[in-house]
Formats: structure tokens, sequence, C-alpha cells
């Protein structure tokens, strides 16, 4: 089987085309739009934390299935784990898919993300599967960086 | 009939050396962004750079006079291949995206008023919108854009009506980089000449897939570019017409266009191409454009056109069979660009399968972003055909589409 073909497998054309979790949150809660100009996808990332912790995550907008499928995942995964655990996680899936790092499965949610190791092979596509984690990684770093409690847009 | 297309196109890949470094499987079908060149003209290239190498211009020994004799010549088969009265007609650039500016700059900006409007298409080109958009802008003078019809043609009713005193330059594309229409450019051109109105025609799209005659269709200008004729990039051609030339000032400075300089005041050359042309010019890119003509010359626009339009009419109806793919553009004049959509699958899924079925296609907006909006669309898929496609490679599209649709579950 082909490289593209291998990724685009039954779980992330079940995410792409159905995303889990594609509303806005109700207030309080933090947003950030995530914008790939290569395509002009826009997703849009909504987090609720509490005590540096994630209570819930949503998105809405529109991209590829890849991107639609990273997002849907991305607020699967998070949801319960500290602000500390989603970085780490971040940065792991980030080192494997821009740095071309092996990637360890360590924990459950490593695993789930392994689906989309094969993107590595397409440049052009690893903003796909990042856009959703960079835009949320926008909020969580804003969130600490500022000790900004939980607000509404 | 299918059998002497296969024959032919088959006999033309031989003649592109892209095709003995990929598999006999890929099938290159991105060819409104970039055209692939043949033997003949990376030939010319290395040629000039192995044997003549040298400054044009100065002439002081000679291998400069060889470069400017073979950068004369290379003018001379432009002019030729579009008809133009000579080559003191044929300016050359970088690309169409700069041709078109430097008319905007060199040829607009100086007599726009606030209050002039500039008519556009809604099917333009960035290059050919953005230019404009920020002229007007600049000036207080207005923009007007020509509705296209449900098919993707120019609203020759709306366009009329919207010519008048108060329009100054008329700026169409001959054929749409997305829909693939072929604007009725003679009739249009000789509209906006009944009001003495100049115009620009962006051949972008054209040049390769259909004969031009610039004398003939009477416009004031006429861009395009060396990469989309099977040439090298970086290389682009405006031609004006010796009326517009001579109303043109120049926009961008330096050495071979002067008369004489001091340090507090320049003359520059009368009109004339070089004038417009400072700075060392892309030599080698010329030599490998006029090498590209002369090659689709050699094979002739009989031949080029009954091909393609043959293949176009052959990947319609094969695409027309894939469920839930919708074709954007049914102008009964066009060439051979094809987007698409299929089902709701986003344009860069479909280009990446493709991909990995050896299928070269582009997708997204095509640099033409108001008019996939007015689609409704953010992104659409293109396959666009050239001289060496055949059936083959319109299979090739079509199987793997049907693969995407096994995949998506459609």
């Amino acid at each position: 089987m082909s490289m593209a073909r291998e990724i685009y497998q039954q779980i992330l054309i079940d995410h792409g085309r159905h995303p889990r979790n594609f509303h806005e949150l109700e207030a309080p809660c933090c947003s950030q739009t995530g914008h790939n100009r290569l395509c002009g996808d826009i997703l849009r990332v909504h987090v609720r934390v509490e005590n540096e912790q994630v209570m819930a995550c949503s998105f809405t907008g529109h991209g590829c299935a890849i991107s639609m499928a990273s997002a849907s995942l991305l607020t699967e995964i998070v949801r319960g784990q500290t602000v500390e655990t989603v970085s780490l996680l971040f940065a792991d899936f980030h080192a494997a898919l821009v740095d071309g790092a092996p990637f360890e499965i360590t924990t459950p949610a490593h695993e789930r993300l392994a689906i989309f190791l094969g993107v590595a092979e397409y440049p052009a596509r690893v903003k796909c599967a990042t856009l959703a984690w960079q835009t949320l990684m926008a909020i969580l770093h804003n969130h600490a960086s500022q000790d900004v409690a939980v607000s509404t847009e | 009939m299918t059998d002497v297309c296969i024959s032919v196109s088959n006999a033309r890949k031989a003649d592109f050396p892209i095709y003995k470094k990929m598999s006999s499987a890929f099938s290159y079908l991105d060819n409104a962004a970039t055209t692939h060149s043949p033997q003949v003209v990376i030939q010319a290239v290395s040629q000039y750079y192995e044997e003549v190498h040298s400054n044009p211009h100065s002439a002081s020994h000679t291998l400069s006079e060889r470069t400017t004799g073979q950068y004369y010549k290379a003018r001379e088969t432009v002019a030729r291949f579009i008809a133009a009265p000579g080559p003191e007609q044929i300016i050359f650039c970088h690309s169409t995206t700069m041709a078109i500016n430097m008319v905007a700059m060199s040829y607009l900006q100086p007599r726009i008023q606030a209050g002039d409007e500039i008519l556009v298409t809604a099917m333009e080109h960035h290059a050919n919108l953005l230019p404009w958009q920020q002229l007007a802008k600049r000036h207080q003078a207005t923009l007007r854009v020509v509705p296209l019809t449900p098919t993707g043609e120019i609203d020759q009713e709306a366009y009329h009506q919207m010519l008048s005193t108060r329009t100054v330059f008329v700026a169409l594309t001959h054929v749409s980089n997305v829909l693939g229409t072929i604007n009725p450019v003679t009739s249009l051109v000789a509209s906006a000449k009944s009001y003495g109105i100049p115009v620009l025609l962006d051949g972008a799209q054209a040049i390769s897939h259909t004969p031009v005659d610039v004398t003939a269709l009477g416009c004031d200008f006429y861009v395009f570019s060396g990469h989309k004729a099977y040439g090298p990039t970086g290389i682009g051609v405006l031609y004006a017409s010796a009326s517009a030339m001579e109303k043109m000032t120049p926009c961008i400075f330096g050495g071979g266009m002067i008369e004489a300089v001091s340090y507090t005041e320049s003359s520059w050359l009368p009109n004339q191409v070089a004038t417009f042309e400072p700075g060392t010019p892309n030599v080698s890119g010329a030599i490998g454009l006029a090498a590209a003509l002369d090659y689709l010359t050699q094979i002739g626009w009989e031949a080029i056109v009954s091909h393609e339009q043959a293949l176009l009419q052959y990947a319609l109806s094969a695409l027309d069979r894939v469920p839930q793919l919708q074709i954007y553009g049914r102008a009964s004049d066009r060439v051979g660009v094809l987007s698409f959509t299929l089902a709701d699958i986003h344009a860069h899924d479909i280009t990446s399968l493709l991909n990995d079925q050896q299928v070269a296609v582009r997708g997204g907006h095509h640099c033409a972003m108001p008019l996939i909006h007015e689609l409704g669309l953010v992104s659409v898929t293109r396959a666009s055909l050239g001289v060496y496609n055949d059936e083959q490679d319109i299979d090739a599209l079509v199987n793997g589409l049907h693969d995407i649709c096994r995949v998506f579950q459609l």
C-alpha cells in the first residue's frame, strides 16, 4: 500500500468526516483561531482550563481530512490532561513530524497520535496535522504566561 | 482516432527528459502552473552557457556580440509567434506578473485620475487583479469586475454595459486558469477599442494552447510567461503596440536604458524595448523561450489544438462518470484546464492521494481566490493538459479518483 494511502486509515477518515467535539464551548473558555495560509483552512480551538488541567476542549471550522481528524483526536486526547502533559505530548509529536525524531509510544495518547506519523513524508501536509495542536498550544502558553483566569472572548 | 492520439503523444513524451527521470506511469497534469521543457529548450539554454554566455548590449568583444545577436533573435522569434509587427514591440521581463505590473506602473499610473474606472473580469488570476486593484485604490479610481455566466464565461451583456467614457483601461484574461474558458477576445477588444479604451490581454494560459495574433486582435498589450509555454522560468513577455509603447514611462531604472546620466539628472532612450529592460536581461531565458516557441511551431497549431481538444473531450466524459465529481467551467470554447471537486473531500487530500498514484495535479485557490469564493468553495483540484499528455494520463487520474472514493467510503 502506498504511503499517503496508509495515512488515510479508517480512523483518520472516520474522525475527518465525523469530527468529535465539533462545536463551540460554553463559557468560560479560551478560543483561538489557527489559519493554514497554504490552503485557506481555518480551525478554531476552544478550551477550558482549571488548575492547570484541561477540563474541556472542542473545535470548529473547516479543513482537510488530516487537519479535521487531528483536531478531533486532539479534543479527545487532551481532555483531563494537565497543561504540562499536553505540552510534552505536543513536543514529541512536533519533533517526530517536523524534525523526524523517533516517536516512542509511551502513553495511550502517543499511540493514538501515531496514525499521523506518515505525514512527515509530506512536508506540505505536516501543518495540516499540527494546525489544531499549534493553536491549542498558543492558548495554553498564553494562558500560562499571563496567568489569565479562563475568559470568554 | 484513439490509437493515433496515444501514439502521437507517446512520441511527444520522448521529447521531454522529465519522462526519462520519472517512472513511465508518471502523469503530469499540472501544466497550467508550469509546463515541462523539451530537450531542445534545455539544449538551447545549456549551449548558450557553454558557448556564448556574456553580456549583451555592450558588445565590446566577440562573445558579447554573439549574446546580443542571440538575444535579438529570440525577440524576433517571439514577435513572429504572436504575429507582432516586429521585435521592437517585444519587451522581455520576468513573468506575466511582472509584465502586468509594468503596464500598470508605466502606462496607466501616469494618466489615471480619481473617478476613472478600470475593468477586469471575475475570472482574473491575482496577477491581473491586484496591480489594477491597488492602482485604483491609490488614485481613488474604481475597479469594476465583469460578472460571469453560470457556464463560466464572461457575461458579455454586462461587459458592454460596464464599458463607458469613464473606463480608462480594460484588463482581461485570454484563457481562464481555473475554468479553462477561452474568452472571445477579438470581439471584447473591439468593443473596448470602439470607446478608444486601451486593452491588456493576459495570455499566460493561452499562449501554448491557441494561436495568438496580436495584430489581428488589436490589443494594446499582450503578456505571457515562458514557463507555461514549455520554456524556462524567470522569463516573460510584454508585447506593447507601437502607440501604447509611446505612452509608457519607465518604471524601473538602471543601466542599459539611458541616453545621458549625471549625479542629478538622467535622460533615457526614447521609448523602445531597451527603455523598459534596464539591467542585464535574462538572456538564457529568452533563448530558452524562443526554442520552446520554435518547438510549438514545429508541431503546428493544428496538431496541438486537435490533440488537446480530443484529450479534453476524453477527460470531460471520463470525469463526468466519477460519482459526486463536479467540474467548474462548462464553456463551449475552452482549453484542457479541468477544475473540480469530489464530494466534500478537501482538494489537498485529493492531491496527496493522487500524488501517491503518480498523478501530479494542483489543489487550492489557484491564485483566483475571489472566483473560488464566488463558486462557494475554499479550494478546487485542477488537472491541466499539455502537448505530452495522453489518454493514459487521464485514465490514471480517473482511476486515482475512484480509489479516493473508496478510501473516503463514498
